[in-house]
């Protein structure tokens, strides 16, 4: 892969990432925080994936084994660092607020819910990515056997989709889980239907002529469900946004 | 009762087989020198086996071992193994293909393992978990990669087998037992289109018979059947159609299953085949066959019994539509005649060309090279070994047998290639003939478009006029350079990179005006300093390889180009001076020396008749010593690490002339004995390059080295050599010249001698040029006032005859010699030339020396066996013989390899050659009294132990070199043997200047990696289109939340809520 090939892959992928950060992380540093730490979250899943794949010998090289069980680890951890945050939260409220508080360190759950989403997304979408990237060394680009040529763009296009996915994911399910009632099954079961939908989907790049198009357009027509769905969970309507605006 | 006893048997035996091997245990001991692969167009079933084997041990009472991958080799087992008397062996056989698309399949390999597992219960034999050996085979595929062939036909065949070894004589259960899987390369079973056969329909011999082991995968099935088979054979038809019963049951053909395709009575038409019955073996092509055939609408398929008296009913009534036999061999074969009670019967299986049949072979074929798309129930197929896991497999096609051109140094320049150490890369162009090197050139836009190219030249085309060309032209843009060879006989006329005069710069004549270009057709571009990466392919499917993707890849302007990549980063630079003084920098971190060249040069050998060894105080007369001199040495622009080094006629021809003559005059000893003077038997290795061997040689000798290695030896000093012989660029010529310096001091009886018995030898007038040889160092160095040299040689007054010297087109071929149907004793035109050159020769030296008119006789087989041993295979009887057990073993790696012949760097790289020489010399110049007196091993040492002087080995010995054939059981040789590392006096003599010229100073750089690759370059378009998608989401991105966070009061745009 040239050099400009590189660039271009490495801003689609991490372009908004990049902006969304600039914006509304990195000002705060306690979504800073919660956003690594969820992270090192995903982290651990990926960890106790790797001992399942690595303990069932038979299925190594069956890729459609190991995926669901990726998917299902890491909503297990997403819940479990939910889980710790509201621990944090009690704790928290606990301690003398008023100091903290006047410094700007108000503990907004929308915020922390999209911190630890964004966390996640980055380091998933970053490690989708960067084995690709590893390979990319060298003079030459994919096509050499009839591969699609478009195979860096369209993982770069997916990583921007794992990210900014991850991110609404961790809204929802963070929102949802606080909401209680009914949404406390909804929204969890909706992100790891969704999630175990766009994962599965990408496993048809596998094949010798991959159709990037299905799982791009999938990705980003989940995305853009997830996007209204949030909308929705937080109560938003036109009235609320224009009253914002101004 | 004898159920349950059956079932009780099988019940412990399951209890005791729990156990499996695991393949993730498996211990890969790879081999160091992988034999050379046989051309996949020649392939005969079962007589070439890939490098490596797999072997799993198992005792009841431990279970089973480790799989152990590991070099081919012999097995060593106890004459009592039970699989030697009462065959407890079971087998398997399975094939692994290479597709179009790299990758390597099996062919529903689990049917196999069931199969091999329900045969091993069979025979009281282990079981264990066929996944596991299914996985054991893959990693020995994957270790034997290479040996799948790259061809749409031929396969690499796959060969598991169980035997029980225990050591007993008692027919019952084996306790130990063995599993192996060997592996080898198979061509087509029909290489040129089918071939139908004929079969006996044999009503007496049977295969199987109910209860019996037919179902199974068992050798004992197949042993008794050869028999049959003969008289099948000796009736004219090739297989034996196995019948069964009174009914005459039609079970199998020959080791195939059978198929019959018949319009049945009520019209339709029917693919009928055995039943699995207990006398059918359920083989794999068998049920697939079925399972493809169910999926087809046309016709039914039915698993029934037939009997002769259907099928020939059948055949009367012309419903009778195709039979075929279907195995893992041939996958289906067609039956066209039956011979059956006497009568023949034609069966109308061709007359429309086999439709079903052929049918039946090609939709097996795709879907087992993998070019068809696989049907569900076919799923099992195992896709692994090349298949791309990293998107860098995808990127890249690399080819690991390409030559590469390195670097060498001397005290002044440096020559040679050099890519930078990520590797040069520029997009491909091929020029093939002249006239697309000029369309090329004229491109200018195609070279505009380009910042580098890596231009694929022809080979011949490879000559200072285009690569100078080159250069100018494209300048900083030509990034490298692929040589490629479409196929050996295509080989260019002329290929010689040496200088016009070899070895000019330290030649006798240097003061002198005189100077004959002997290599006419040289272009000197060895010597040259190129600032890119040279590289050359000389298989011809590489070379295939590379022009299907080229002309893939280079239709048009808009599609993306070809690229490729060439890496040979050489350590060395500049001068030796300056990498002689890195390589004295040891790093102060870690304190570890680096080298980054080595100095050349090998051994100087010398050997001669031990008799003559003149010890101190015993003085030398004056001119009492010939010496003949070799050269072991050649180079070649383009290596490769297991391949041809050339060196055929130069030096090899004139090594083996060497060698014989040595033998001879070992031969005539005691007619040696009778005069006084010592011929000594001298090897030069490091003449190639500047004769910095004989600068050595001669270094020694003035300073009283010679010979080495013990001080009570009277040394050989200038005034005592008489004269010099040298063997040199000898090459099958009906001429032979013999040059000759200086004239005042030649011998003109021993000439006159040598020309009357060697009428093929013709005298070049005294004093005229003399052709490159390690003799001009000698006169040099003596200004040709000392002593006499004679050259014998294939060059004539003006010309080197050898079109290929010093390069690796230098092979066996030039001397007409088919190097692979090349036997240990072939009589070749070669081996009787040399005959021809050195009966008469050792005839000249005896009748000049002794003065008796004397006829010497070497054994053909002699020659026979030296040329099979050094063109052919090193590691050949006659070193084993030649030396004792455990010094023969060290040829063993090099098993298959010719004598490399190219520029050495001892000890660091550590070529066969000079242990080669050393033995078989030494050998041909033993003292043959020792022959006869019968010393033992013990005393045999003893003597070696007492006598500082001559070398003493015991050894089996070579029977065409034993006067006395009585058979010996082994015997003591003695023998003069003495040798010297043979770099230029300026690596040794201490605050040597490198950058003098006095002495040469030639390094070879070290490298780590050498690749080339193919690969796409990416438009420019696509490029520029993925970057700017890239700024624009960025910018977009930016600026829409730029906006929310300055233009509305959403919470979590806002710094802090403050």
């Amino acid at each position: 892969m040239t050099i400009m090939e590189c660039a271009g892959c490495t801003l689609i992928a991490y372009g908004v990432p990049f902006s969304m950060f600039v914006f509304t992380i990195a000002h705060h540093p306690f979504r800073v925080i919660i956003s690594m730490t969820s992270a090192f979250f995903w982290l651990l899943s990926l960890l106790l994936s790797s001992f399942l794949w690595f303990a069932v010998v038979p299925l190594r090289t069956q890729l459609a084994f190991a995926v669901p069980f990726a998917v299902i680890f890491q909503e297990i951890f997403r819940f479990l660092f939910y889980r710790l945050i509201k621990k944090a939260e009690f704790a928290l409220q606990r301690v003398q607020m008023q100091e903290l508080t006047d410094k700007g360190m108000v503990f907004d759950r929308f915020a922390v819910a999209y911190a630890s989403g964004y966390g996640f997304g980055l380091i998933s979408g970053t490690f989708a990515i960067v084995n690709v990237l590893s390979d990319m060394t060298g003079p030459g680009t994919l096509g050499i056997f009839g591969h699609s040529q478009d195979f860096f763009i369209a993982t770069a296009f997916l990583t921007l989709c794992v990210i900014l996915l991850n991110t609404f994911w961790g809204v929802i399910f963070f929102t949802s889980l606080d909401k209680g009632g009914i949404h406390r099954f909804i929204g969890p079961g909706t992100v790891v239907l969704t999630h175990m939908l766009f994962s599965c989907i990408t496993l048809v790049n596998r094949t010798l002529t991959p159709m990037y198009t299905i799982s791009l357009i999938v990705g980003y027509a989940i995305l853009l469900g997830m996007i209204i769905y949030t909308v929705v969970l937080r109560g938003f309507n036109l009235n609320n946004i224009r009253q914002r605006i101004n | 009762m004898n159920k349950i006893c059956l079932l009780a048997l099988r019940r412990s035996y399951a209890t005791t087989s729990t156990s499996t091997f695991r393949a993730a245990d498996t211990i890969i001991k790879k081999t160091e020198h992988g034999n050379p692969k046989p051309d996949p167009n020649k392939l005969v079933f079962g007589a070439n086996f890939s490098d490596h084997m797999l072997t799993i041990k198992h005792t009841n009472a431990s279970g089973w071992e480790k799989p152990v991958i590991e070099p081919l080799k012999p097995f060593s087992i106890h004459p009592a193994a039970k699989v030697l008397h009462y065959a407890i062996e079971i087998f398997e056989g399975l094939k692994a293909y290479r597709g179009n698309d790299g990758k390597i399949r099996l062919f529903r390999p689990d049917l196999n393992m069931k199969r091999m597992l329900t045969s091993a219960e069979r025979s009281v034999l282990p079981t264990f978990d066929g996944n596991e050996l299914l996985e054991c085979i893959k990693k020995l595929i994957q270790v034997d990669a290479d040996w799948v062939p790259r061809s749409t036909s031929s396969t690499l065949y796959i060969r598991p087998t169980l035997i029980g070894t225990e050591p007993t004589l008692g027919v019952g259960a084996s306790n130990e037992s063995l599993l192996f899987v060997v592996t080898g390369p198979v061509g087509p079973y029909f290489p040129t289109g089918f071939k139908p056969v004929s079969l006996l329909a044999d009503t007496f011999h049977c295969r199987a018979f109910p209860g019996g082991v037919g179902a199974y995968k068992a050798g004992s099935n197949y042993g008794p059947t050869i028999y049959v088979n003969q008289l099948a054979h000796s009736k004219g038809c090739q297989q034996v159609l196995w019948l069964y019963g009174n009914k005459q049951h039609i079970t199998e053909v020959g080791t195939m299953n059978v198929f019959i395709y018949l319009k049945n009575k009520k019209g339709s038409n029917e693919l009928v085949t055995p039943p699995l019955n207990g006398l059918i073996l359920p083989g794999v092509t068998r049920q697939s066959i079925l399972d493809l055939g169910r999926t087809w609408k046309e016709l039914t398929v039915s698993e029934r019994e037939i009997t002769m008296d259907e099928l020939l009913e059948a055949h009367r009534e012309n419903r009778l539509l195709e039979m075929f036999g279907a195995g893992t061999a041939c996958i289906v074969c067609p039956v066209e005649r039956i011979i059956y009670e006497g009568k023949e019967y034609n069966l109308a299986t061709m007359n429309k060309g086999a439709p079903l049949t052929i049918r039946f072979h090609d939709e097996l074929v795709n879907i087992q090279f993998g070019r068809k798309p696989i049907y569900l129930f076919l799923q099992i197929f195992v896709v692994f070994c090349s298949q791309p896991k990293r998107v860098v497999d995808r990127m890249y096609i690399s080819f690991d047998r390409a030559r590469y051109c390195v670097r060498r140094l001397n005290g002044t320049h440096e020559i040679g290639c050099q890519s930078s150490i990520r590797g040069n890369s520029g997009r491909m162009y091929m020029i093939d003939n002249d006239q697309e090197f000029h369309i090329y050139l004229t491109d200018k836009k195609l070279i505009d478009s380009f910042n580098s190219f890596i231009i694929v030249l022809n080979v011949n085309l490879f000559n200072t006029y285009y690569i100078d060309y080159l250069m100018k032209h494209l300048d900083k843009k030509l990034n490298g350079l692929l040589l490629y060879l479409k196929s050996n006989l295509s080989r260019p006329l002329d290929f010689s990179h040496d200088d016009q005069c070899p070895n000019n710069r330290n030649s006798f004549y240097l003061n002198q005006t005189e100077k004959i270009n002997w290599n006419s057709k040289g272009t000197s571009l060895f010597f040259r300093s190129f600032p890119f990466p040279i590289m050359l392919i000389d298989e011809e499917d590489d070379y295939k390889r590379l022009i299907e993707f080229y002309r893939q890849f280079n239709n048009s302007q808009s599609s993306p180009a070809c690229g490729l990549e060439l890496k040979s980063f050489q350590n060395a630079a500049h001068t030796t001076k300056t990498c002689m003084k890195r390589n004295d920098i040891s790093h102060s971190l870690i304190d570890l020396q680096e080298i980054f060249c080595d100095p050349i040069g090998g051994l100087n050998i010398y050997s001669k008749l031990p008799q003559s060894i003149k010890i101190k105080p015993d003085q030398r007369s004056l001119k009492s010593v010939i010496l003949i001199l070799v050269t072991t040495d050649s180079f070649q622009m383009f290596l490769k690490p297991k391949g041809s080094t050339g060196g055929v006629q130069q030096p090899a021809t004139a090594l083996i002339t060497f060698l014989t003559l040595a033998h001879l005059i070992g031969q005539e000893q005691d007619e040696f004995k009778k005069q006084n003077k010592e011929i000594i038997f001298v090897t030069l290795d490091g003449d190639a390059l500047d004769y910095s061997a004989s600068f050595k040689f001669m270094f020694d000798m003035i300073n009283g080295y010679f010979p080495i290695g013990n001080k009570n030896e009277q040394p050989i000093k200038i005034e005592h050599i008489h004269s010099i012989i040298e063997f040199q660029s000898l090459s099958m010529t009906n001429e032979l010249w013999l040059h000759t310096h200086p004239s005042s001091l030649i011998n003109q009886t021993f000439i006159d001698i040598l020309l009357r018995n060697n009428p093929m030898i013709n005298l070049i007038r005294p004093n005229s040029p003399l052709p490159p040889a390690s003799s001009q160092i000698f006169l040099r160095q003596t200004l040709s006032l000392s002593f006499p040299v004679y050259i014998l040689s294939s060059t004539n007054q003006n010309q080197l005859l050898n079109h290929y010297y010093h390069s690796f087109f230098d092979d066996p071929s030039t001397l007409s010699i088919n190097i692979s149907t090349l036997e240990y004793n072939t009589t070749t035109e070669i081996s009787l030339w040399i005959k021809r050159i050195v009966e008469p020769f050792a005839q000249t030296l005896i009748e000049s020396l002794v003065g008796i008119k004397k006829n010497v006789i070497i054994k053909q087989e002699i020659i026979n066996n030296l040329v099979y041993c050094i063109l052919k295979n090193i590691n050949c009887p006659l070193i084993h013989n030649v030396t004792n057990q455990s010094i023969g073993n060290t040829f063993k790696p090099f098993d298959q390899t010719s004598m490399p012949f190219s520029i050495n760097t001892y000890p660091i790289s550590t070529t066969p050659t000079f242990p080669f020489i050393k033995y078989v010399l030494g050998y041909f110049l033993r003292d043959r009294s020792y022959d006869i007196q019968n010393l033992t091993k013990i005393s045999c040492k003893e003597r070696a132990y007492n006598d500082s002087f001559c070398s003493y080995t015991f050894v089996d010995g070579y029977a065409p070199s034993i006067i006395n054939e009585k058979s010996f059981s082994g015997y003591c040789v003695r023998s003069y043997l003495r040798f010297v590392q043979s770099i230029s006096p300026a690596f040794i003599i201490e605050n040597y200047d490198l950058s003098q010229t006095t002495y040469p100073a030639w390094t070879e750089s070290r490298w780590t990696t050498i690749s080339l690759r193919l690969f796409i370059i990416p438009t420019r378009t696509h490029e520029i289109v993925t970057l700017i998608i890239g700024i624009l989401l960025t910018f977009i991105s930016f600026c829409v939340l730029f906006f929310l966070r300055y233009y509305t009061k959403i919470s979590l745009f806002q710094p802090s809520s403050s």
